[in-house]
């Protein structure tokens, strides 16, 4: 196919910045008919911003694209839509409460309204059936209500949609975007998924995003791996295997600097500061560890695999997995109110949503650097002590280098590593003996990443145990003294990774997939 | 240059308040102007009798609201309060003040119990328990008007302090600067705005959200409760929906106080920048003596005018 017919879709040169972080840098990529083309990489490569350029919803800063032969700059999803390109959203676009075809005709409802203004429902009706039909989706009742379908039906009538919507704009042959198709779905509707992808590939070319290496290996007719924002390979029938896919996606050369891992302490007679044993539950399987005074423990895995759970089950922030036990100082956390007990026996919690779980936006510095401890800031009288507060705050703005005017500006106003520094800033604070992050440096820039690792090695030298579940593989080699790595809920493989020896990507990578 | 002039947030935010309250002057001058009446003694003391009973309940309602949720029943709560209390004075005297008071906080705290415990949203639980409540003012005063006759309970809004402060704006000066101690410095008030932010957050302080939305809401019912009293004590005598205004225009004070309607910004000072606009507005058309229907027009109009001026829109990511 490639060479022979000129791809239908062509990207070129693109960028895409957010508050002035490349994303992605310099991407080209193309689609030809009835191709399915993949995107790989690991978290945070660029894969998702790409996926949305195309369809409309970023604007890439620079760079053009190309459609049908045409210069293509959509300025909204709904435009690109009516140039032939779906997506089928990770977080599903339905209305549950909407019966099927209104969902499929959703916001085209004016094309079947007669003269005097009654939408012809007969008319959408046998429509929807019809392209559910041609789908093979013929047990699919359009009138019933979208919600009452398996989360696998209605990603299969978010296909049927694009072709409706296609078929509806007179585009002969759609481009539908799959952003994780397979995330939500069991194995045998995988497989469903795949013959049916294959099936349309006559009428349609789609492009793939997905966790799983094998599924690309399984699908896709060529792949574009990205990493860090920039297209490292492009790989085509034969040339495709999980292990290309593997070496094209990590080996990057990890900077010991960077992690200041001459910092690593050796933790030979340490005590042990928390462990966990026979965590279970929800997508967990009995997941057991320790972590020694001054040790970062990382724990690492795919997207799905359970190590957040972990994560919330020590803290105990709801909802966590409810089996097994969680001891710190010789004693076991409480089932409820777990959170609080935590809190109180020095446990801190870095959370992965920084937005809705770690700052307040419209509190001052200060105020939200002392949220965890008010009573550490109180005078006797009861109330807080704006002084004590300010100067709490003046001593960990200047601890960790928060770029602030000063503890009475808005977090709203700082940028994301220094809200993120606020947030370990409101820990330290209370003076924590364990500290656990969640991929503490997401959309945080390089300088601040650095800093906050600088603040963790801090920590770990003044003996805070430190948990470190990241999906950023040098960050989580660089930064540990052990890693565990997990797949479908199971410790899959322990390694410890002193400065002089530390594992590489690959040996990670290959007990994740 | 871009972080230098967000640098000035705070600044800004002065500014934005120096906005209202720049209109709110010129209204003031106006009044002044147009009705030379405006500007006397007595009028002021009219002025300040109603802020007061505004005030008392808009700073409940400030609580409920920065916490993202909202109050529909303070008017119903004032109203039977005050009936409460012209029903029992002439028995118990100034007693009557505080069982009023409590019934208030019951009736509050109940709010909150049902908000919290069924997981029934707070305008919904309100909206239920102010027609309910509403139906029992009916219930203890036969659907009639009472006076109040008892001096003490009189005395507690006419009387006034050495005859220059009237008592109702003393007590409502004082509850005032205590929820703005509280606002500013207690884990009550910094919850409340964590909450409102986000629940997730105040949960992972290992605080407990439900007993803070109890409180908040119990504290509405309070002082709801009181400002009702305070009314009837200042009319002399108790109506049936006597105190219904206020449930519109408390919410209508905080938000031209600078909070956001959804919670999570703002703080109870500034409502009574809301509460003086709402009150000298309705005084001054009154003494223009502007016809009644375009009162509430050019009213109407004047809140949409001062909400504008003084929430931030433009970071509000969806408006519902």
């Amino acid at each position: 196919m490639n060479g022979v017919a000129a791809p239908i879709y062509s990207m070129r040169n693109a960028s895409k910045r957010f508050n002035g972080i490349a994303v992605v840098e310099d991407i080209d990529l193309d689609v030809f008919p009835n191709e399915i083309v993949g995107i790989a990489g690991e978290n945070g490569a660029g894969k998702s911003t790409t996926l949305k350029m195309i369809a409309g919803i970023h604007a890439p800063n620079a760079g053009s694209m190309r459609l049908f032969g045409k210069s293509f700059r959509p300025l909204s999803y709904t435009h690109a839509v009516e140039a032939g390109i779906s997506m089928v959203f990770q977080e599903q676009a339905l209305i549950p409460s909407l019966a099927v075809y209104e969902n499929i005709f959703l916001s085209l409802e004016s094309c079947f309204t007669s003269r005097i203004g009654i939408v012809d429902r007969a008319a959408m009706i046998a429509m929807s059936e019809r392209h559910l039909q041609n789908l093979g989706l013929g047990y699919i009742d359009p009138r019933r209500r979208t919600g009452d379908y398996a989360f696998y039906d209605r990603q299969m009538i978010e296909i049927a949609k694009a072709f409706a919507l296609a078929e509806h704009f007179h585009i002969d042959h759609p481009i539908i975007l799959l952003d994780e198709p397979t995330a939500a779905i069991g194995e045998r509707e995988i497989k469903i998924l795949f013959e049916s992808i294959r099936r349309y590939r006559r009428r349609a070319s789609f492009v793939l995003i997905t966790h799983r290496l094998v599924e690309y290996v399984e699908l896709c007719d060529r792949i574009y791996v990205f990493k860090d924002g920039r297209n490292v390979g492009e790989f085509a029938g034969e040339e495709i295997s999980e292990q290309s896919l593997h070496r094209a996606m990590v080996g990057r050369i990890r900077d010991d600097e960077y992690f200041m891992e001459t910092r690593q302490l050796s933790l030979v007679g340490a005590p042990i500061a928390i462990s966990a044993h026979g965590l279970s539950g929800q997508n967990v399987k009995n997941v057991s560890f320790e972590i020694r005074k001054g040790e970062i423990l990382g724990i690492g895995g795919l997207v799905g695999c359970g190590k957040e759970a972990v994560a919330r089950a020590v803290v105990g922030f709801e909802p966590f997995p409810p089996n097994g036990t969680v001891e710190l100082g010789g004693e076991v956390l409480p089932l409820r109110g777990r959170g609080k007990a935590a809190i109180k026996r020095g446990v801190g919690f870095v959370p992965k949503e920084r937005k809705s779980e770690g700052i307040v936006p419209y509190m001052s510095v200060q105020a939200n650097m002392s949220l965890a401890s008010l009573p550490l800031v109180s005078s006797l009288s009861g109330f807080l002590s704006r002084s004590r507060e300010r100067r709490l705050a003046e001593k960990y703005i200047n601890r960790l280098r928060v770029r602030c005017n000063g503890p009475t500006q808005l977090c709203q106003f700082l940028s994301g590593g220094n809200q993120q520094k606020v947030v370990i800033a409101k820990w330290l604070a209370r003076n924590v003996q364990v500290l656990v992050l969640d991929n503490p440096t997401r959309g945080v820039d390089v300088g601040a990443k650095q800093e906050i690792y600088s603040v963790l090695r801090d920590l770990a030298e003044e003996g805070v145990a430190i948990l470190l579940v990241t999906d950023d593989l040098p960050e989580l080699i660089g930064m540990s003294n052990r890693i565990l790595v997990m797949r479908d809920g199971e410790l899959q493989f322990e390694c410890s990774a002193p400065a002089d020896n530390k594992p590489t990507e690959q040996e990670l990578v290959q007990h994740m997939v | 240059m871009l972080q230098a002039s967000r640098a000035g947030c705070r600044d800004s935010e002065l500014g934005r308040r120096a906005i209202t309250i720049f209109v709110f002057m010129i209204a003031i001058a106006a009044f002044g102007l147009g009705a030379p009446s405006f500007g006397t003694l007595a009028n002021i003391r009219a002025i300040e009798l109603s802020s007061s009973v505004l005030l008392l309940a808009s700073i409940g309602a400030t609580f409920v609201i920065l916490m993202g949720s909202i109050d529909l029943s303070i008017g119903a709560v004032a109203s039977f309060c005050g009936m409460l209390v012209a029903r029992l004075s002439p028995d118990l005297g100034l007693w009557s003040v505080p069982i009023a008071c409590v019934v208030g906080l019951v009736f509050g705290a109940i709010n909150g119990l049902v908000y919290v415990h069924l997981r029934i949203p707070s305008i919904l639980v309100t909206l239920g328990t102010a027609t309910t409540i509403s139906g029992a003012v009916l219930f203890i005063s036969d659907g009639r008007s009472l006076s109040v006759s008892n001096p003490a309970v009189i005395d507690i809004a006419q009387g006034a302090l050495a005859n220059v402060v009237p008592n109702a704006v003393l007590i409502s000066a004082v509850i005032y600067g205590a929820a703005v101690l509280i606002g500013d410095r207690t884990r009550f008030g910094r919850m409340t705005l964590a909450i409102g932010s986000d629940e997730q957050i105040a949960a992972l302080m290992g605080v407990r959200v439900n007993t803070i939305k109890v409180q908040a809401l119990a504290l509405s019912g309070l002082l709801a409760g009181l400002a009702g009293v305070l009314l009837a004590a200042r009319l002399g005598s108790a109506t049936v929906t006597m105190g219904s205004y206020m449930t519109l225009d408390t919410i209508t004070a905080v938000v031209v106080g600078g909070t956001a309607i959804t919670g999570g910004s703002g703080n109870v000072r500034l409502t009574i920048i809301g509460v003086l606009f709402i009150t000298t507005f309705s005084d001054g058309m009154n003494i223009l003596a502007l016809p009644p229907y375009l009162q509430t027009i050019i009213q109407g109009t004047v809140i949409l005018l001062a909400v504008l001026l003084n929430t931030r829109r433009a970071s509000a990511e969806d408006v519902k």
